[in-house]
């Protein structure tokens, strides 16, 4: 399955580019996202928790920012593999940014793949729930790019 | 798979307790069809398994004093679709459930089960919602009806809490004038589960117009379908091909349907088109209108 889409965030790129590349930060913006731990520059693992109605999978997550073209252009990659189900999900999201006066227009492509029995019972549900999940992740960073700098997590040191 | 414990109360009573004791640990199992699956994918993680299958005063189908068609949660979808009852007083309720998988997923399936899986791809919400069919939940907290088009929230998803059984459907009677049908489309076996499923229902006035209409559409969403701005806007209208045709041009154009091996989101609006249209052909044909249909 692939979405493409684009939205608009009322922050200037740079701090687009900047909330996106802040794995930790911008991870926590995804619903059931925990355990994020950064492994070398361009690699963190986590996991995470998808619930649909009484049905749960868990995936232990490895993610690749395998492509960084600063403040423009940013590739990951997703890696998901689910012990349960014997299930592995690959997402591929290769975004955009584009500088509007004090605003940024993000256009995205997401690419869903899933393999094993997940795929073959919910993978209808599934794509629509990852469409679901990423309308939410994207209410989150702009409400999160909307706060006022400085109040953020971060800024404890 | 999960490691759980199986109980097999004997009454509505034992049920309300272990579900008040145990809430989202526990998942009660009707005709098993679906938890069944779900357990076996490693999808479900109950701690405890709530058998229904010996809580008798579940299992009835009756007709009310009022002419209520009153499904009980753990009647099989089998006994619905052949009891000589429901087949006199609300024929396209049986209609429907012998359209449901295969005979022998039919004598396991039961009408509370089918409802609480919420699985997109069924053919009965879609009707019992046409039909203004309510829904009966009872906790220890007390007794609640919820309307059968309200209950589907979202995938697996219902408005039920976790303390919450389901006892009953109860099926409002048609009266005779009515025209009632629920059309499946199947795109692969002929077993399998909709591509898309229309219930339509036509309620003639004394002059030959269109009283009410309902349409809701089933397995294109995430819950079934019914848009009520559409169905507010033709009553009182001859239900003419012109009528028809319109209804069947907003409902394709109202729906976002989603994709599936039986069908994309561009096949399936189409076909919302064709099969809302005969559909609403169908139940116009079954209605009785006794002023001449004008």
């Amino acid at each position: 399955m692939i979405i493409s889409q684009e939205f608009t965030l009322s922050a200037p790129r740079e701090r687009v580019w900047e909330f996106f590349l802040d794995v930790p930060r911008s991870s926590a913006c995804m619903a059931g996202v925990e355990d994020v731990t950064q492994v070398d520059e361009k690699t963190y693992t986590g996991r995470i928790q998808v619930k649909v109605g009484p049905l749960r999978a868990t995936f232990g997550v490895t993610v690749e920012l395998s492509e960084v073209q600063p403040p423009e252009r940013l590739v990951v990659q997703v890696q998901g593999n689910e012990r349960a189900t014997g299930s592995l999900v690959r997402v591929v999201v290769s975004a955009s940014l584009h500088p509007q006066g004090e605003q940024t227009l993000v256009r995205y492509q997401m690419e869903l793949s899933i393999r094993g029995a997940l795929g073959r019972f919910g993978g209808t549900v599934i794509q629509d729930v990852a469409r679901k999940m990423t309308e939410q992740f994207v209410e989150c960073v702009e409400r999160s790019l909307a706060a006022p700098a400085g109040i953020d997590r971060r800024s404890d040191g | 798979m999960a490691e759980f414990a199986v109980v097999e109360p004997g009454s509505v009573a034992e049920v309300l307790d272990l579900l008040a004791r145990y809430g989202e640990e526990a998942k009660l199992v009707a005709g098993g069809t679906w938890v069944t699956l779900v357990l076996r994918q490693g999808l479900l993680w109950p701690s405890l398994l709530v058998s229904l299958r010996r809580v008798s005063e579940l299992a009835g189908i009756a007709v009310d004093e009022a002419g209520n068609l009153r499904l009980g949660a753990m009647a099989r979808l089998r006994s619905v679709e052949t009891l000589p009852l429901v087949r006199e007083r609300l024929p396209v309720v049986a209609e429907t459930c012998r359209q449901v998988a295969n005979v022998r997923v039919r004598h396991q399936a039961t009408v509370g089960g089918n409802l609480c899986d919420a699985d997109y791809a069924s053919d009965p919400p879609a009707l019992l919602a046409a039909l203004g069919a309510r829904v009966v939940a009872v906790s220890q907290r007390g007794r609640r009806e919820i309307a059968a088009r309200d209950f589907i929230v979202g995938h697996y998803q219902t408005v039920l809490e976790p303390d919450e059984l389901v006892t009953e459907v109860v099926v409002p009677a048609l009266p005779p004038e009515v025209g009632a049908v629920y059309l499946k489309y199947r795109t692969r076996s002929h077993e399998d589960r909709p591509c898309l499923g229309v219930a339509a229902v036509v309620v003639p006035d004394r002059d030959g117009r269109l009283a009410r209409a309902e349409v809701v559409v089933g397995a294109v969403a995430e819950r079934p379908q019914r848009l009520p701005e559409v169905l507010e806007g033709v009553a009182g209208r001859a239900l003419d091909d012109a009528t028809i045709a319109e209804i069947a041009e907003r409902y394709a154009a109202g729906i976002e349907p989603l994709s599936d091996l039986r069908g994309s989101a561009w096949y399936r609006t189409e076909m919302i088109r064709v099969f809302v249209e005969r559909a609403l052909r169908v139940a116009r044909q079954r209605a009785r209108w006794e002023g001449g249909r004008s």
